[in-house]
């Protein structure tokens, strides 16, 4: 694989992550701290299924899927009922924990991590996962569903008394983007052929955050545009781990303090934005949430 | 050999007491999670460990010198970064991001300048151990229990009995009173960081030289965060309540069960409190105005 | 409509206490069928409490609430929601940043009932669910003369047409019961004329039972059929606006006289 492809793969990954991100974060509103522990569970259950099974990869990414799914409904069910940061409290154990777990468990490798993930993920595989999850999460945020996490985002007592629920609300968008972090570990494994614990901890979920957070929180578009800026950025920067790192916070820091909402705001991408006469009509351009 | 974990677990828990209520003084003026605290907690420990390195001063000197940058260093983010996103009066998000982001930044600082070494400083902070009976207490341990309860009681009188200290506790209960007084929360905020940067450079400090000098330090806050929350929200006597309580529990399941596992089960525990008692051990349940 | 009860509210022997405060003690009243009733009463009298104990956002201590034969004691907020019922509270409750279309579509949640799988699929069924509930949208904003702000934010709206969208909110899923917390305050002589008029259309185009707490004596002898007077948590007097006006334990808690 060459360099410029696998700057590509990696783009492509962190738009997928980012995705995730945005449905927890952007639309329901939580912090969610413990998103690299939901991509760790995607990756480590496809990981092993390659290794040990020898699976399909596509299968292994499946299972992966499957896995986020169940454990985020397992998680859920206690953290979700906890308000405010104690939310980002529950995420930050969960991926401790879950860290924990995969240090002293064997079969997973334990600190050195699963090796010998076969290398299998293309481009093209990447540019599937990232459409297939952007469209979805556009039609997420578009339904009923993503209007009352919206709700629930703006104001949760409100919501209720229109018969939201609010607590399902967060679930379902919980599962979605554990779903769409399990996708994003399955391609992972793929791309990187070795996984280990240190690679999912805190400090790499708020990064994660801090990614969508440069695009804008509140903006798909942002959200993908804002993940691929800065995984381009950092690929080209590519001298060590902290300077990138040091780049990247600066960089941050000065978006919050210049531009709050993030280089988008709460400015969506869509055909008819392109069409002055559908704009006008549909009072496109007066924003708010951009749908 | 259960007493002699106790005592480490006090000993380790004081630390994460300090560590916590540092943490709890700006949550309770500011409502805000502040894990900027984590550069403190890291820059107290790297401080110490360059100081003493480098400028071959004596370890005892780099140490306070190490705390007092660690607090310039916090009212400094607070200024540069928290502080105009205050005046714009944004909402709580972009203070989480916001200390989040100087939090990786400084981080990211310290893995660059140390090549991300785990190191330790050039010489024992103190050697030897106390005995009694079948317990063994290294000093070490002893002296980090010391300084904390010292530590805290200074704090308290700090909170108590001086001017700044009332301003203080007036902003904690309802800040646009206290402006309203003639309080004047630039001061206040810039003095509560102040004294947060110096406990969490003292935690940084000596539990570098209970352990090892490492850029993930800074991590602690995170335990800080959940000591905070797990004894109690606005409560200091909860905070120092749930550093122990961590303390106690990362220790004996240290001892007693795996140490690479332990992080799972004092968090799994701590997750179960919350649920059992959403308002934390100390803290009194606030119902939402509606 | 429903025929199937007398009453469309009961509500029997019902107290809340929060800590020694007795807000409502021993409450009992019911409300007919597409009747409007008031509830007024000073500050503090706990009527605001009333609202929040039917509504379900608060579990009361004691006493018995039945919407249209249904008990709802103690039932969470969404499930007396779900059984028919809509507020709006003192202040404004709009999802901000939302623009005022989504405002009222999220308000008809209930209202469409396609699955998780036809959302993230965007099946034929969501399109033309979502389009109905558009329709249906625009055309209650059209008629509370909203319309053209369709597209705008909610929160970027004058106060007065806030007021409006939280009402039009509030009945987009053709609730049987509307608890109204101080609709008129803060608006001015003007819009609280519209918004009489408002309320009497809602009653007689829509067949709703109406609850309305209000400060402004104009709104409620111009439109309630009953009017229930509160004091210190408790029911003073019940009756038409004439006889609750000459009553004289009313006139003595509004005046004070011993």
């Amino acid at each position: 694989m060459s360099f410029y492809e696998s700057v590509f793969v990696n783009v492509g990954i962190m738009i997928i992550i980012a995705q995730g991100v945005y449905v927890i974060t952007g639309l329901t509103g939580l912090f969610s701290l413990g998103q690299s522990s939901f991509v760790a569970v995607g990756a480590y259950t496809a990981g092993f299924l390659a290794t040990r099974f020898e699976m399909h990869p596509l299968l292994c990414i499946l299972a992966g899927i499957v896995v986020s799914i169940l454990v985020s409904f397992i998680i859920g069910i206690p953290s979700l009922r906890l308000r405010h940061v104690y939310f980002s409290l529950a995420t930050i154990a969960y991926c401790y924990a879950l860290q924990a777990i995969l240090t002293v468990s064997e079969t997973f490798g334990g600190s050195i991590g699963l090796v010998g993930v076969p290398v299998v993920t293309r481009w093209w595989h990447v540019v599937l996962g990232v459409v297939a999850t952007v469209w979805i999460v556009r039609n997420f945020k578009l339904s009923r569903f993503g209007l009352a996490c919206l709700s629930v985002r703006t104001d949760e007592l409100a919501a209720r008394t229109y018969g939201i629920q609010t607590f399902v609300s967060k679930q379902i968008a919980f599962s979605l983007a554990s779903a769409i972090s399990g996708l994003a570990g399955g391609l992972l494994a793929f791309n990187l052929g070795y996984l280990s614990p240190d690679m999912f901890t805190v400090p790499v979920s708020s990064e994660y955050l801090i990614m969508v957070f440069f695009g804008g929180l509140y903006s798909q578009t942002g959200a993908v545009l804002g993940a691929a800026a800065l995984t381009v950025l950092m690929e080209l920067l590519r001298t060590t781990a902290a300077w990138r790192m040091i780049a990247y916070s600066t960089i941050i820091l000065i978006i919050i303090l210049v531009r709050p909402n993030g280089l988008f705001g709460t400015w969506e991408f869509s055909l008819d934005s392109l069409n002055p006469r559908r704009r006008a009509k549909h009072g496109l351009a007066k924003g708010g949430e951009g749908v | 050999m259960f007493v002699q974990q106790l005592v480490n677990g006090i000993s380790l828990g004081s630390m994460y007491a300090l560590l916590a209520v540092g943490f709890a003084i700006v949550y309770n003026i500011l409502g805000i999670v502040n894990f900027s605290h984590g550069a403190t907690i890291a820059l107290g420990a790297y401080c110490a460990y360059w100081l003493s390195t480098y400028l071959r001063l004596p370890l005892e000197l780099s140490m306070v010198l190490s705390v007092t940058i660690a607090g310039l260093v916090s009212a400094l983010i607070e200024r540069i970064t928290l502080h105009p996103l205050r005046r714009k009066g944004q909402p709580q998000i972009f203070f989480f991001i916001a200390s989040l982001t100087v939090f990786n930044l400084v981080t990211a600082i310290i893995i660059y300048v140390s090549k991300a070494n785990i190191t330790s400083y050039p010489r024992t902070l103190i050697y030897g151990s106390i005995r009694m009976a079948n317990v063994i207490v290294p000093k070490l341990d002893v002296l980090m229990l010391g300084i904390a309860v010292l530590s805290l009681l200074a704090l308290s009188a700090v909170l108590y009995k001086t001017k700044i200290g009332l301003a203080i506790r007036c902003c904690s209960y309802d800040s646009r009173a206290a402006q309203l007084m003639g309080i004047n929360p630039d001061l206040v905020i810039g003095t509560t960081f102040l004294l947060a940067g110096l406990l969490g450079g003292i935690g940084g400090a000596l539990l570098g030289a209970k352990y090892a000098v490492y850029p993930e330090l800074g991590d602690m806050v995170y335990r800080a965060f959940f000591a905070c929350m797990v004894g109690g929200l606005g409560s200091l006597t909860g905070a120092i309540f749930g550093g122990l309580l961590i303390g106690l529990i990362e220790t004996i399941s240290n001892a007693y069960i795996n140490a690479a596992i332990s992080p799972a089960i004092t968090f799994g525990l701590l997750v179960v409190i919350l649920l059992v008692r959403p308002q934390g051990i100390a803290g009194k349940l606030v119902e939402d105005k509606i | 409509m429903n025929t199937s009860t007398d009453t469309m509210l009961e509500v029997k022997d019902l107290s809340k206490q929060f800590g020694g405060l007795v807000a409502v003690d021993h409450m009992c009243f019911s409300v007919d069928p597409q009747q409007i009733v008031g509830i007024i009463g000073p500050n503090g009298a706990g009527k605001t409490t009333v609202f929040n104990l039917i509504s379900g956002i608060i579990p009361p201590t004691s006493g018995k609430i039945l919407l249209d034969g249904n008990c709802i004691t103690s039932q969470s907020c969404h499930q007396v929601a779900m059984l028919g019922m809509r507020r709006t509270f003192q202040e404004i409750h709009l999802f901000r940043g939302l623009t005022v279309l989504q405002n009222v579509k999220s308000a008809a949640y209930r209202q469409m009932d396609y699955s998780l799988v036809d959302a993230l699929l965007w099946s034929r069924r969501l399109r033309s669910e979502e389009r109905a509930i558009t329709e249906l949208a625009m055309e209650l904003l059209d008629r509370f003369d909203l319309a053209g702000t369709a597209h705008e934010r909610a929160d970027s709206l004058p106060y007065g047409m806030q007021k409006r969208l939280e009402i039009v909110k509030a009945i987009v899923s053709s609730p049987k019961v509307l608890l109204l917390d101080e609709p008129a305050a803060g608006l001015n002589p003007g819009e609280t004329i519209e918004l009489m008029e408002l309320i009497h259309k809602i009653r007689e185009e829509m067949d709703m039972t109406i609850l309305i707490i209000e400060h402004s004596m104009e709104v409620i002898e111009g439109i309630c059929d009953n009017v229930i007077v509160m004091n210190f948590g408790k029911k003073l007097a019940e009756g038409s606006w004439e006889e609750v006006q000459t009553n004289e334990e009313v006139i003595r808690c509004y005046l004070g006289v011993d």
